[in-house]
């Protein structure tokens, strides 16, 4: 099977239902192209699947997703940065979310900064007022 | 993705078994939240949800199994997991899920451990 040794691809998330579906389209393209297992990526899934929800409920459109991978010799490199236009936020004020607090509490939500962080090898978030950029890497070796 | 389908299957003796299948997200805990209220007015001991067929739940999904843990855990009514995908399972752990429901490795295991409740 030939395979790619670098992938680049990007779209704009449409408000509305399952959105985030859109950008996962992106990381099947790139599982393909690559030659990828169908369960390589998971778990990433999850954590691209989080950023882009807090995009499209906390964030301001256009919502841009753009997934690159690269392959340096044995190791794959998967980049999903999601980019929305809202009013920002400090991540290092969003508490750590914990299940007996959120089941005493009526707001339950509040566990998409976490499973980013759990789920994917690298998060960083930069953010102003205008622009908020999530960017989430997953390193394949092998 | 797979838009989430809920199958209540045959109750065993005080267990009730929900099958889901595909993407949980708001709509499918919705509904995992209402077939769960459903169970709870019926008196079960236990709700026994089947996510063989579930590769995903994102949180939103996972806030509305919280509000249907909550619940469960008012009424002495245990809230039990089985079939999870590594994913799914991996994202229970995230959460801590563990401390406070039931998880199993398959419906068979899940029944004999429950179903003496």
């Amino acid at each position: 099977m030939i395979t790619a040794s670098r992938f680049h691809r990007s779209c704009e998330l449409s408000p509305g239902e399952s959105g985030e579906a859109q950008a996962l389209v992106l990381l099947e393209e790139l599982r393909r192209a690559f030659g990828l297992p169908g369960e390589a990526l998971a778990d990433f899934r999850l954590a691209v699947v989080e950023a882009c929800l807090n995009a499209l409920e906390h964030g301001a459109p256009p919502v841009q997703v753009m997934v690159t991978g690269q392959r340096q010799g044995s190791e794959l490199r998967v980049v999903v940065e999601v980019v929305d236009h809202g009013p920002g936020f400090e991540p290092e004020t969003v508490p750590r979310p914990e299940l007996p607090a959120k089941l005493a509490s009526p707001r339950k939500r509040g566990w998409g900064l976490e499973i980013m962080r759990r789920l994917a090898d690298r998060v960083t978030v930069s953010s102003h007022p205008g622009q908020t950029r999530v960017k989430l890497v997953r390193v394949l070796r092998g | 993705m797979e838009a989430c389908r809920l199958e209540r299957e045959q109750d065993l003796g005080p267990v009730a078994i929900l099958a889901v299948a595909g993407y949980i997200n708001n709509e499918g805990g919705e509904a995992i939240a209402a077939a769960g209220r459903q169970i709870l007015a019926e008196g079960k001991k236990a709700i026994l949800l089947d996510l063989a067929q579930t590769r995903i739940i994102n949180s939103i999904g996972i806030s509305l199994l919280l509000e249907l843990l909550e619940a469960c855990l008012a009424a002495g009514v245990v809230l039990a997991f089985c079939n999870l995908h590594p994913s799914v399972a991996k994202t229970f752990q995230v959460m801590g899920l563990a401390q406070y429901a039931r998880i199993f490795g398959s419906r068979g295991e899940a029944l004999e451990a429950l179903s003496g409740l």
